[in-house]
């Protein structure tokens, strides 16, 4: 995928996100729709979308949105090092992948921000965050799952052709090389 | 140098790491200084956000209106009611308003100086929320241009909001109560003489304390600003859900409940100091 097309997707959602996805709000949670973009990219394609817009897009939705300039890069950039270091143990080609790629992706921000954010000394009760947090898992396993399904076919163009390798694609070149 | 040469990715990745690090440590630093880029990516954001927000917003009230058609007649004839209260209570006020300016008048034939801040109203659209759940931060639709400046009183109908953390031409930053780290000072309305500090507790409530450990405070009891301090004498800031005594600070503690609701704020208005 093009940088410019991710690029467009990325401001999209940050668009929805602070805009129309507050009148989808569960138990008065809505998806952090730049993180499971981040989680979705990093994942499935090669390249460097994930890190460059979860870093660029963090920052936006910092300056807007947060007293702190910063915190969601660096929670954005640790996620995107996570998803991208799974995709050697993990098939792109499942559901079940996405699935535990999104909660790890869910966690690991949410652990990153909030400890950030307590070090820098604002108060946030670990536990109500973590309850908060449950909710938004299953939301961004449900978004996570929904992007998936629109981008894998992108992502991998013959999913029916069982000979084809299915897994990374420096992997798969290394072992040409053999 | 080498071993850095050798394990280039690592290199890389430890570099962005400081790099960021070094970002939010200058950004705590100068907590609601923006520099000049950020407040015009803020401008551009909230030009572009407008838009989307409004269409939203007016997508949701005509769906709202259609699937909830006789919950809206319901509330358009308890409005109705509310209404006729109201201009009922107009007109004592403005008899008791005409009778303030008699009294300010002879204050002001006697000499004495006006110490109380006066305020105009802006009132403003909230085009975008905070979507990362974690702060009640919004950003509203006026800014700078109306004379909106960093601290300015935020309120709504239901009561406190906030204050603003940062403003621009076209748009201002705010941060709600609950998020705040400063504290405000309160009254209890039921007896104007009993005096408390609250602030954020970190739960998406309200936690404070009364000055006075004997302050008979009971739970039900709503809390208005006290004056003292940026916010104006008067406000609705919540009810008092839970009281305790905390013998490690030989306190009287509160749980408070806001009056408003942050999550869904659509409108407005900023106390503007004359």
């Amino acid at each position: 995928m093009r940088y410019r097309t991710s690029l467009i997707v990325f401001l999209a959602a940050f668009i929805l996100q602070s805009t129309v996805m507050n009148h989808f709000r569960v138990f008065g949670m809505s998806p952090n729709l730049i993180l499971c973009l981040v989680v979705i990219f990093s994942f499935l394609y090669e390249g460097y979308h994930g890190y460059v817009h979860g870093i660029a897009f963090g920052f936006l939705s910092d300056i807007c949105f947060a007293p702190v300039i910063g915190v969601a890069s660096v929670s954005n950039f640790a996620v995107a090092l996570i998803c991208v270091g799974l995709k050697r143990y993990l098939y792109k080609d499942s559901r079940i992948s996405i699935l535990i790629v999104s909660i790890l992706g869910t966690v690991v921000y949410a652990l990153l921000y909030w400890s950030i954010y307590r070090m820098l000394g604002f108060r946030a009760d670990f536990l109500y965050v973590m309850k908060k947090e449950v909710v938004l898992l299953f939301y961004h396993i449900l978004v996570a799952l929904i992007l998936y399904q629109i981008v894998i076919r992108d992502v991998i163009r013959h999913r029916n052709d069982r000979y084809m390798y299915r897994g990374n694609l420096q992997e798969a070149r290394s072992l040409n090389r053999q | 140098m080498n071993w850095l040469r050798e394990h280039k990715t690592f290199t890389v990745i430890l570099s962005v790491f400081l790099v960021l690090i070094i970002v939010v440590t200058i950004s705590y630093r100068n907590i609601g200084n923006s520099t000049v880029l950020g407040r015009s990516a803020d401008r551009v954001v909230s030009l572009v956000q407008w838009p989307f927000s409004a269409a939203a917003n007016g997508i949701k009230s005509g769906l709202r209106g259609i699937l909830q058609f006789r919950s809206v007649l319901a509330e358009n004839e308890e409005l109705k009611d509310r209404i006729a209260e109201l201009n009922r209570e107009i007109i004592q006020i403005r008899l008791s308003q005409a009778e303030l300016d008699e009294l300010r008048t002879l204050s002001n034939v006697l000499g004495y100086e006006d110490v109380t801040p006066h305020y105009t109203y802006v009132t403003a659209d909230v085009i975008a929320m905070d979507g990362s759940n974690w702060f009640n931060l919004f950003t509203i639709n006026a800014g700078s241009e109306a004379g909106i400046e960093k601290d300015s009183v935020v309120i709504n109908g239901d009561g406190l909001i906030g204050r603003v953390l940062e403003s621009g031409t076209g748009w201002a930053k705010v941060i709600s109560i609950i998020d705040e780290q400063n504290s405000v000072s309160f009254k209890v309305f039921r007896d104007l003489k009993l005096l408390g500090i609250l602030s954020g507790d970190g739960k998406g409530s309200l936690k404070g304390y009364m000055i006075d450990p004997e302050a008979a405070v009971i739970e039900g009891d709503i809390l208005i600003t006290s004056g003292m301090g940026m916010y104006p004498e008067g406000i609705p800031i919540g009810k008092v859900t839970k009281v305790e005594w905390n013998n490690d600070t030989l306190l009287k503690t509160l749980s408070i409940e806001p009056s408003a609701y942050f999550k869904n704020l659509q409108k407005v208005t900023v106390l503007v100091k004359k």
